[in-house]
């Protein structure tokens, strides 16, 4: 059966005409999917690129408005976010892992997913490694009843059709889920559609957790020994898989950086 | 001279890296084999070790699913994988102890 890893990146302007390159992100994050899981990457996106083994070139999707601060400046951007609802038909690959562009692998973990082929896994616990607990009150959606999962990586494999339609079930009815489970409609997000899916349909969690770094970390360095983070006047370095939340990755002095350390 | 001030701030909490490398080492005890996911800790290996006469055995996987499965067998990758996941965190631990600066890290 055929593996690979699919990410999703849409490059976005802001309203003060920087460009926030998604994609080149997303090739730092298949460079490391190369040399610790030895499996090709797909990149979904919007025009022609070079730098993966499959690109599924697709017209942008709906966007929503975010927000983000570029030194010292206020920008906003869209955020092109719902596009991995649609992916069960799009994904050249029968055994399919998606991770976000931002989430950097730096062990063999996920290809525990492969091996234990269940039709539908995703992650459901958080680390943060700076040991603040910042990702303790995610735990459950809002309204307190179920478990939110994380759809920033996700496995599936050609049985898991249903999965997807029920996700694009709930995002087509968004504003209905979102009241009975008490999230915002205002912006889409996927972690809450999938945490749906998953409760109500066969899933596997991900037998360890994600480990993930707030808006307050600041990359300083990468090197062998993983990605240097500074927050609140401390440092840590993370030598292990982690999305990394803070937009500054973006910047062209962090992407610079990536590359290095990636060999991109 | 801010920068050295901001510099000499900025901290390191050896505690946390050693707790981030004992969570690194509990997640790389899990593994797949015979259709079922597994955690190879010390409780596991020893639970296994007791069947080692049989050919089959009936046992809960971590996702609660009773899977037949040959205990010598998994027993075998068991402490393959253990040991593995072990030796790591023993390498960067030591790797860790000997840090001395922040700016080290």
């Amino acid at each position: 059966m055929s593996k690979g890893v699919v990410i999703v990146a849409f490059d976005s302007d802001t309203d003060q005409s920087n460009i926030l390159k998604y994609t080149e992100l997303a090739k730092i994050s298949a460079a490391q999917v190369r040399r610790h899981l030895k499996l090709p990457v797909a990149i979904v996106t919007d025009k022609p690129i070079d730098g993966f083994d499959d690109v599924l070139i697709v017209d942008k999707p709906d966007s929503t408005t975010r927000h983000v601060q570029i030194n010292k400046h206020h920008e906003n951007y869209n955020w092109y976010n719902d596009y991995r609802r649609q992916l069960f038909y799009l994904t050249p690959y029968e055994q399919t892992l998606l991770i976000d562009a931002d989430y950097f692998v730096q062990s063999d973990s996920f290809l525990r997913c492969f091996e234990y082929n269940d039709d539908f896994q995703i992650i459901g616990n958080v680390y943060d490694p700076t040991r603040r607990n910042s990702f303790d009150k995610y735990r459950l959606l809002p309204n307190r009843t179920i478990p939110q999962l994380w759809a920033t990586a996700m496995y599936w494999n050609r049985n898991a059709g249903t999965h997807f339609e029920y996700a694009n079930n709930i995002a087509d009815n968004y504003d209905y889920y979102a009241r009975v489970f008490e999230f915002s409609p205002a912006q889409y997000r996927n972690d809450m559609v999938f945490s749906i899916v998953g409760h109500m349909l066969p899933t596997s969690i991900m037998p360890w957790k994600m480990w993930m770094t707030g808006a307050d970390c600041k990359l300083v360095d990468a090197d062998e020994r993983g990605l240097k983070f500074e927050f609140d006047n401390s440092l840590v370095r993370v030598n292990n898989d982690v999305h990394v939340l803070g937009k500054h990755l973006l910047f062209e002095d962090n992407l610079t950086l990536l590359k290095q350390w990636s060999s991109v | 001279m801010s920068d050295i001030k901001e510099k000499a701030m900025l901290a390191w909490n050896r505690k946390h890296s050693y707790f981030n490398l004992k969570e690194k080492f509990q997640d790389d005890l899990n593994f797949s084999h015979s259709n079922g996911m597994w955690c190879a800790n010390r409780e596991f290996i020893s639970f296994l070790t007791a069947f080692q006469n049989v050919d089959q055995i009936v046992l809960e996987d971590i996702y609660s699913v009773p899977r037949t499965v040959n205990p010598v067998e998994l027993l075998e990758v068991s402490k393959e994988k253990y040991q593995f996941a072990a030796n790591a965190w023993a390498v960067e631990y030591n790797k860790l102890a000997r840090v001395r600066q922040a700016k080290n890290v």
